[in-house]
């Protein structure tokens, strides 16, 4: 009896094996960032081209969607990426830059583009992000500090069926919404230069219950000039002293909708504290003129749409020069 | 060292390894030490507890078994209770008292000292605890005799597979078992501890460590989920805490079947109640039944009339609640579950041992849906959030839909019912062992399968392993 259950059971382990081999192959391998677009942005970074970029664009989903690092390029005949990491904050760049960006990319330049929506010093998914950033199963991989048994982990992830599915199997409806026609959250939401191309095709539109739950939400309490602006000063700081020069950029935004979100003072107090980092800095503020200010330009308030990105990069790539 | 650790796995297997090629004694002495280091993983500094613990009862128990003077004996049982629930007092609620107290102390002018705000619970303390004492009852009871050998006695306290979440054994099941560990260890001895064991796993990193991110999602922000997806939470967390805690037990007596020790049941199947007094037959046994032993029968159970009878219940299941942590909400909890059970017993509801048919289907869906409630204050950070919860509940909105949730819980129910079904049918907890051997290999494919799929995040800690 032990022995037929034993042989049975194996023969049933190794027909499954061979199913989730299959299976493996229709969703990505298992997540070891944050998300996968951190992941995706931290691969195509990391397996970048031997050699230095000239300029790199960063910050956060405002920065991602808004920076063509190919219109950029052609204007000013530098090499250009867009570093920015959707859906993070100011925190996370001072780590972003320290074991992605600088050893991976060795820039000359960064822009660091910054909007109000970054800046709300209560807003505590900033912290969890840098946090599981920090934690994530991939960043001992990254910075070099993974041991034996995390190298086994990763090869058993990325070629035994099983272990290929760990996210499929806490994620499943969206990993058979993924391999049955390439949509939900797995999706790629960004090219290979790296810009977001997921507001691409957005136009805004005045929405008075989204306003509201962006202002009970990531925008609640909103208060600035603190740990955000300090995090951003620190990445300044380490930067120059690599002798990388900085550019700030105050990002385009709807303004109506952002007045009416964070009220027109709290504005006021982010653009005094933008202005005051630049002049302690040492360092250029770059501030969108009204020719970014047209509504067909925006996918949602802060985000760029397609037209919004090229009017965007034309101008930054103007001012750079 | 957490049972889903590599750690422990290699812990695990060097302490088989030790106890399959040694004899007599010296497998006694592997498990003593191995129990030590096992607990001292954690906090080497509170191993000094359960060696306190160990010598007052044994010493107590000792004293019990030659003293024949009543009111004598009757003061030994005192010392080993006082010294038992004073050090889980200290350790376990001073925080919580003195917390509470700050008001009244404030308005003295007196402020408490931060060091016992900031005492640290020892793991694991309310099981052995409550173990201990239950074998100094038993002795004073004149129901066992007490343990004349030290290092055995050191090993009922301690013995590594149970410690730390139970279940919480009685001495006359497990003292007799652990003087025998020379005992020949059967195939099917290894066979079903490895099948609870892969059970256990399953259960615990398959399921119940996927559904806490779930459930985590909804309790960490209650005012943020719409009412759908706040009770998919609440579902979430319900399956999660059985199959957490269940595992839990199923790898324990699943490591100490391979070791040729059995230990009791602590779940059969809670969640087929058809009633909330029969869930506390099946939820927790080892605790349940101790409350009930220890507790509610010595303060009379149902034999001075209705009225105490409700009163005697009520306050079993405060003191279980309080059991669980020092808050208010574990109050709540207990005085639900009390509240409940009166209720059954005042409406005529009686346990049942009847088999359970799909005309039970309504009343065990509606008392699952009562022991949800209760889970409600039990998960939530506070009582505050509890009631958020609640108010999340009662707005009926339905809103964005996790979709991943839905079907998560779906498959959670579905596996968790499933075993559970098997589990009663079979009358076996290693269920697999009793069916035919093509069906039972699939099965067990798939918990094998499920459990390594759902590895690859940071382990995460037994619930059961804060109290």
């Amino acid at each position: 009896m032990t022995k037929r259950l034993l042989s049975s059971t194996a023969v049933a382990v190794l027909a499954m094996a061979l199913l989730a081999q299959i299976a493996a192959t229709q969703v990505p391998p298992p997540l070891e960032f944050d998300n996968y677009e951190q992941q995706r942005q931290i691969d195509r970074i990391v397996n970048a081209p031997e050699g230095c970029t000239d300029l790199v664009l960063a910050g956060t989903s405002l920065m991602g969607a808004a920076g063509n690092p190919e219109i950029v390029a052609s204007s000013t005949q530098f090499s250009v990426r867009n570093v920015a990491l959707g859906g993070g904050g100011p925190l996370i760049m001072v780590p972003w830059f320290d074991e992605v960006v600088e050893p991976h990319l060795c820039p000359t330049t960064v822009v660091i583009g910054l909007g109000p929506r970054d800046a709300n010093d209560n807003f505590v998914d900033q912290e969890a992000t840098v946090t599981r950033y920090l934690e994530s199963k991939g960043r001992p991989h990254l910075i070099g500090t993974a041991g034996a048994v995390q190298q086994i982990d990763r090869w058993l992830s990325r070629n035994v069926g099983f272990f290929s599915l760990r996210s499929a199997y806490r994620r499943p409806a969206t990993a058979l919404a993924f391999a049955l026609n390439g949509s939900g959250n797995w999706r790629e939401t960004s090219g290979a230069d790296g810009r977001i191309t997921a507001f691409d095709d957005i136009v805004y539109s005045e929405d008075q219950a989204r306003e509201e739950r962006i202002a009970l939400g990531s925008m609640r309490d909103f208060a600035t000039g603190g740990r955000n602006f300090a995090a951003v000063e620190t990445l300044i700081s380490n930067l120059q002293e690599n002798n990388v020069e900085v550019i700030l950029v105050d990002m385009p935004r709807v303004e109506g909708a952002v007045d009416r979100i964070i009220g027109p003072e709290r504005i006021d107090q982010y653009e005094a504290a933008m202005a005051d980092l630049a002049d302690r800095s040492a360092i250029p503020l770059l501030q969108a003129d009204e020719s970014l200010t047209e509504t067909q330009l925006f996918a949602d308030e802060w985000h760029l749409n397609s037209e919004g990105s090229n009017a965007f990069s034309t101008w930054l790539a103007e001012n750079l020069r | 060292m957490l049972f889903n650790s590599t750690v422990f796995l290699l812990f695990a297997v060097l302490v088989l390894s030790l106890h399959g090629v040694l004899r007599g004694r010296a497998r006694t002495y592997v498990l003593i030490v191995a129990s030590y280091v096992f607990y001292g993983a954690w906090d080497v500094r509170f191993l000094s507890l359960v060696l306190l613990s160990t010598v007052v009862d044994y010493n107590i128990g000792r004293r019990l078994m030659v003293t024949e003077d009543p009111s004598r004996r009757k003061t030994l049982l005192r010392w080993s209770i006082l010294i038992n629930l004073g050090v889980l007092g200290i350790f376990k609620y001073l925080g919580f008292f003195v917390e509470e107290a700050v008001p009244f102390l404030s308005a003295l002018g007196l402020s408490p000292d931060q060091r016992l705000l900031a005492i640290a619970l020892p793991v694991g303390i309310s099981f052995y605890t409550f173990q201990t004492m239950s074998y100094t009852i038993d002795v004073y009871h004149r129901r066992i005799d007490a343990e004349t050998d030290f290092i055995t006695f050191a090993l009922f306290v301690a013995y590594f597979p149970q410690l730390v979440a139970g279940p919480i054994e009685r001495a006359g099941s497990l003292l007799p078992q652990l003087r025998n560990v020379d005992r020949k260890i059967s195939r099917a001895d290894v066979m079903s501890g490895l099948q609870l064991m892969l059970l256990g796993y399953f259960k615990k990193v398959g399921l119940g460590d996927v559904l806490g991110g779930f459930a985590d999602s909804v309790f960490d922000n209650p005012s943020e989920a719409s009412a759908f997806m706040t009770l998919l939470g609440v579902y979430a967390f319900a399956f999660q805490i059985y199959a957490d805690f269940s595992g839990y037990s199923d790898i324990a007596r699943g490591v100490s079947r391979l070791l040729g020790i059995n230990l009791m049941r602590n779940f059969e199947q809670p969640y087929l109640s058809r009633s909330i007094t029969e869930f506390w037959r099946r939820w927790h046994v080892s605790l349940s039944s101790w409350l009930r032993d220890y507790l509610y029968i010595p303060l009379g159970g149902n034999r001075k009339g209705r009225g105490r009878t409700y009163v005697n219940l009520m306050l079993t299941m405060l003191l279980g609640g309080l059991w669980h942590g020092a808050g208010w909400n574990f109050v709540v909890w207990g005085a639900l579950n009390g509240g409940f059970l009166a209720t059954e017993r005042l409406a005529g509801i009686r346990d049942s041992d009847a088999a359970w048919t799909l005309r039970d289907l309504g009343r065990t869906v509606f008392t699952f849906h009562m022991v949800c409630l209760t889970w409600v204050f039990f998960r939530a950070p506070s009582f505050g959030d509890a009631t958020s919860v609640l108010q999340q509940l009662g707005s009926f909105s339905v809103g964005q839909i996790d979709s991943d949730l839905v079907t998560f819980v779906l498959y959670s129910t579905v596996a968790l019912i499933l075993i559970d079904f098997l589990q009663r049918r079979s009358g076996t907890h290693a269920f697999t062992t009793k069916l035919p051997s093509s069906f039972a290999a699939v099965t067990l494919a798939v918990m094998l399968l499920g459990t390594i799929s759902a590895t690859g995040t940071p382990a995460r800690d037994f619930i059961y392993f804060q109290f």
